[in-house]
């Protein structure tokens, strides 16, 4: 029944995450924020998104879980529930230059590039010194296949050194099928987190769409000697191995080359 | 106070920010926090099936719409105007459920009847009055949002061209490649008159014929003369529906009503092997096939053992569609292999 399928006690925590422990500590909004921040780190979004909305019970003011949840809904690739949501959360904090961005995105992936530059521009209008407003900028040139993303993608970092924001824009390229340039990103990310297991998998989601096996092997080995329950990667190294062959993933792939709209 | 939003500093006591206008209390507010999530079919759905991309053009075209027509998409509405393309659905659209879900219901009865009769008098009936119940729905939105007659013919022929040019054309153009109806107008073994078949169109798109395909085909057209008590003309021409007995370059041995092919005994025999003589040695020029017509000669004609090879060898691309379903009737419906 559609009305049940907003609650989350249906939903099953993701397999290479640890289920959340009573922390000793106490519980309050900034604590939620950090474990939703932490787990948006380690690519487990659907965590990060139920943490979002927990910090959120406790303060419905932080407008950064807000738009948590919003870029959470979009990495799960709930496009349209992340543009209602980013719609809800704009009512509240009207012009918000991260929820436009949000909304923007959400637009985006569904291909409504018109909107999405309406929203954009709202956004860069608001706040230019955010770096997720000019990722979007940058995506919406991927998706217009416009030339200029490099230097939206360059802004975006230059505003915020953290990791994460190569290797979202490596994310941003795998989704517009575009391995090669999604490859420097996520190689940026890797140099600045070695230490961090995501990177090393999107670096080698990269490999493995460019079709350098041996080196995709490494950084899913990488990606499985810092957190060696990463399912995703555990299955990647195998389908390298050869094996795990099927008929359906063959299908797929050759669908996502029909569909890639930018090379 | 600080705006969660902008940063801005508020007056202590105020709602609203006065920069941004976000909400400053919302701790007392009865506010959702948990997103809406999509379903699992939803999200693949979505991934396999893009249609997101086809955003732009369903923009353009409802501006298309807006231009074209600007007192009916006034009176009734731009959504309804668009639903044009199902029966029904701009009536429900607007609110007129019982009257949207009556067309929809006739629609569907006489579409579904005319399908399943296909190829039949009945089902041409049928699907012409499918076609009837689209039309009316489409001009009983035309009529409901204009008011004097010109306008009426105008947009209730420009709506009935586009949306036969938009939908049936291209609809009616795909359904007959793969499934061209043939209706059989005599009794001629394996079939009876009345019988419809189904042809596929594309079949032999990639490459030729295979041997012991049932196949519609054009063979080559030719006149015979028999003289008799009086002098018979046997005219040969029109599509033919046989199966392909051999390729070019074999020798075709027809004995013991069995076929032999270079030699080797074959699984499979013309439709109506009854016709043929008892023996028949026949050659297949390179570049086509043998399709002995024997479900469409002419009545009391008897071709001899060099008219069979006349008759016979067709080049490979006059065959032109699979034949591969006996549609109706439906007490005889069957695979034709």
């Amino acid at each position: 029944m559609p009305r049940f399928d907003k609650l989350e006690f249906g939903r099953e925590p993701e397999k290479d995450s640890p289920s959340p422990k009573p922390a000793s500590r106490r519980r309050d909004a900034d604590y939620w924020v950090q474990q939703a921040d932490e787990n948006r780190r380690d690519g487990l979004y659907e965590n990060a998104l139920r943490f979002y909305s927990r910090a959120l019970e406790m303060d419905k003011s932080l407008v950064p879980c807000w738009l948590g949840q919003i870029r959470m809904l979009i990495h799960l690739e709930e496009y349209r529930q992340a543009e209602l949501w980013s719609r809800t959360a704009l009512e509240l904090f009207p012009g918000n230059a991260g929820l436009l961005a949000g909304r923007a995105q959400a637009f985006c992936r569904m291909k409504q590039i018109r909107r999405a530059h309406e929203l954009c521009d709202g956004a860069l209008q608001q706040d230019p010194k955010s770096a997720y407003v000019w990722l979007v900028r940058g995506e919406l040139m991927v998706a217009g296949r416009q030339e200029i993303d490099r230097h939206c993608f360059d802004s975006a970092q230059q505003l915020d050194s953290d990791w994460l924001v190569p290797l979202e824009i490596a994310l941003v390229y795998l989704d517009y099928h575009n391995p090669a340039k999604a490859m420097a990103r996520a190689r940026r990310a890797v140099d600045s987190a070695p230490d961090r297991h995501y990177p090393w998998y999107v670096q080698g989601l990269c490999q493995q769409q460019l079709s350098l096996d041996a080196q995709a092997r490494e950084s899913y080995r990488n990606c499985l000697n810092l957190n060696p329950r990463n399912a995703d990667a555990e299955r990647h190294l195998a389908e390298l191995a050869g094996q795990h062959w099927s008929p359906l993933a063959v299908l797929r792939r050759l669908l996502a080359g029909f569909r890639s709209p930018a090379q | 106070m600080q705006c969660p939003s902008c940063q801005f500093q508020n007056m202590p006591g105020v709602a609203v920010c006065g920069q941004c206008g976000s909400r400053l209390q919302l701790s007392g507010v009865a506010i959702a926090v948990h997103p809406p999530r999509a379903g699992r079919w939803e999200k693949r759905f979505h991934r396999w099936l893009p249609i997101g991309r086809y955003h732009a053009l369903f923009d353009q075209l409802r501006a298309a719409v807006s231009a074209a027509t600007p007192d009916l998409e006034a009176e009734i509405g731009r959504g309804a105007l668009l639903r044009i393309v199902v029966p029904g659905w701009p009536q429900i659209f607007a609110g007129q459920t019982a009257r949207g879900r009556l067309f929809f219901a006739l629609y569907l009865a006489t579409l579904l009847g005319g399908l399943l009769f296909a190829g039949t008098p009945v089902g041409g009936i049928l699907l012409g009055l499918a076609l009837a119940t689209h039309a009316s729905s489409i001009l009983d939105v035309v009529y409901r949002g204009t008011h004097d007659t010109p306008s009426r013919i105008v947009y209730s022929a420009a709506f009935l061209l586009l949306v036969g040019i938009a939908v049936y054309l291209p609809v009616t153009w795909a359904v007959t490649r793969v499934a061209l109806p043939r209706r059989i107008l005599q009794d001629v073994p394996p079939f009876a008159a009345g019988d419809v078949v189904l042809c596929n169109q594309i079949a032999y798109r990639s490459g030729p014929a295979d041997v012991g395909d049932v196949v519609l085909y054009l063979p080559p057209q030719l006149r015979f003369q028999r003289l008799e008590r009086y002098m018979a003309y046997y005219q040969f021409a029109g599509e033919r529906i046989d199966r392909v007995l051999a390729r070019g370059g074999q020798r075709v041995e027809w004995r013991q009503r069995r076929l032999w092919v270079d030699g080797v005994p074959m699984p499979w025999t013309p439709l109506n092997p009854d016709v043929l003589p008892p023996q028949l040695n026949l050659t297949v020029p390179a570049g086509s096939l043998l399709i002995l017509p024997t479900t469409g000669l002419p009545q009391n004609f008897s071709p001899t053992a060099a008219e069979w090879q006349q008759l016979g060898v067709v080049p490979a691309g006059s065959v032109l569609a699979r034949v591969y379903l006996r549609y109706q009737p439906l007490s005889r419906f069957w695979i034709i292999r």
